[in-house]
């Protein structure tokens, strides 16, 4: 497995609405192989996103392990330090989010291009292969100088996928990759994923999107509301 | 990495009020820590004793120079100082009082650079060049005293006047808090480019969430003078535990 989570709870407490705990996750389990890719599939409210950041570390879980395979070593990152659990996410967990997150005055090209230079790729190089993804994902190269925070949604998203896609990931969580996205952009996106998975890649992902999901999901893992607030 | 500077059980009060109340933490070699909480919450003077600009009643900072951690205070005074000037630096709010404004640009960049031991004129108004251009500041106004700059400029002379000697340790103090919102960005981003390619580590206090998320790996929230909650900066924004880091967290207007 190149990335194993095994029971997950995870409790929201709410102090400004008078401390509710909304109970998200209980024992939720899932794994995935090296070049497998498994969707995350639930009713709304199911805590599908709850649980995809928690694989990324974003969340704290309450309890359960996540292991992940980080230089051929399985590293549980719940108890991971903190510089461990931003190596991993150097080096081998991807994690594309919903949304860019723009960061003001940098260049799509910039903000693509940085993600490999991280991973340790001179920046001549990086800008090429920063370039050449987004051309793949239709950012035109008139557009790939100016900082996102102008682009439309869908642009936004395409940058966003852009920067996952620059450099292979042992392991990539996508939360709704495809949301914002046109047919011909979506089946691009698919292509990249497909991609990844041949190269050797496991991929965590919500898609609600059914062809999708039929498309690039090997497995689903279902998950139900736990729906009780104390 | 390693750690660079730790602190072990700060203890600080102002009169009867508790600035500092058992506070310990630690810096590794290249990062970059918030420090975030409300005016009052004892983040700027956690800065200036990490700093060794003020002095604790209790406890102790350590600094690893290369030997291992040891003690702010059994480097001594003029020890304290030749770090401070040399491998430190610490950048404030307002840029007036760092830097000397009857002083050319280029002479406030060349200053610290002397003051390292360097001696060629040359050679420091060089550098002295290039460190306004990295800071976005013409090189032609390298001998224009600071007091025709604005606000925004001055920042960025500051900035330049202490990254010049490549130090391996930066404090900062809200350091785009006077400023206009436009020129706070292309502050942070120049500061985000540049700490990054140096390799600095950096304390940065801030009230501003929006520059903490921008720029640290890890971000410490603070409470009367307590330490509240503290973990990767993303995971502390997104799934604040501490009621009081909620009440910041959902305090933020949306952009």
């Amino acid at each position: 497995m190149m990335i194993e989570a095994r029971g997950i709870a995870k409790t929201f407490t709410l102090h400004l609405q008078g401390g509710v705990k909304l109970n998200v996750l209980r024992d939720a389990s899932i794994a995935a192989r090296a070049g497998e890719c498994v969707a995350i599939s639930g009713p709304s409210g199911a805590g599908k996103s709850t649980l995809l950041r928690a694989l990324y570390g974003n969340y704290l879980v309450d309890a359960g392990e996540i292991l992940v395979r980080h230089k051929g070593v399985a590293t549980d990152i719940v108890a991971a330090p903190a510089e461990t659990l931003l190596d991993i996410r150097r080096e081998t967990l991807g994690y594309v989010s919903q949304f860019l997150r723009a960061i003001p005055r940098v260049s799509a090209l910039d903000i693509v291009a940085a993600r490999a230079v991280e991973r340790g790729m001179a920046a001549p190089e990086a800008r090429r292969a920063g370039a050449e993804i987004l051309g793949r994902l239709g950012i035109a190269a008139r557009l790939q100088g100016l900082p996102p925070a102008t682009f439309s949604g869908g642009e936004q998203q395409r940058v966003n996928i852009a920067r996952a896609f620059v450099c292979p990931w042992p392991v990539l969580l996508l939360d709704e990759p495809t949301a914002s996205l046109d047919a011909a952009n979506r089946d691009i996106v698919v292509a990249l994923m497909q991609e990844a998975k041949a190269q050797g890649a496991a991929i965590i992902g919500i898609f609600h999107d059914l062809a999708v999901r039929e498309a690039i999901a090997d497995k689903v893992v279902t998950l139900q509301p736990v729906r009780e607030i104390a | 990495m390693s750690i660079l500077l730790q602190a072990r059980g700060l203890q600080k009060t102002f009169g009867r009020i508790a600035a500092l109340e058992n506070v310990s933490m630690a810096l590794r070699r290249h990062e970059i820590l918030a420090i975030v909480g409300e005016s009052g919450s004892g983040k700027t003077t956690l800065l200036n004793v990490l700093a060794g600009r003020l002095s604790a009643d209790a406890g102790e900072v350590f600094y690893d120079g290369g030997d291992g951690l040891a003690p702010l205070s059994a480097i001594g005074e003029a020890g304290l100082r030749r770090l401070q000037r040399a491998r430190w630096g610490f950048i404030q709010q307002d840029p007036r009082a760092a830097l000397r404004l009857d002083v050319s640009a280029g002479g406030n960049i060349g200053e610290r650079l002397m003051a390292g031991g360097g001696r060629h004129y040359g050679a420091i108004r060089e550098t002295a060049a290039q460190w306004l251009a990295a800071v976005e500041i013409s090189p032609g106004r390298l001998d224009d005293m600071p007091k025709t700059f604005s606000g925004g400029m001055l920042q960025r002379l500051q900035i330049a006047a202490t990254l010049v000697t490549e130090p391996e340790l930066v404090f900062m103090d809200e350091p785009t808090g006077g400023l206009d919102v436009s020129v706070q960005a292309r502050i942070l981003d120049l500061i985000r480019g540049l700490v990054r390619r140096l390799g600095v580590a950096v304390v940065i206090v801030t009230h501003d969430i929006g520059v903490a998320r921008l720029l640290a790996d890890r971000l410490i929230v603070m409470r009367h003078g307590r330490i509240v909650e503290s973990g990767l900066t993303d995971q502390v924004l997104d799934d604040p535990h501490h009621e009081y880091t909620q009440l910041l967290v959902s305090s933020v207007l949306p952009a």
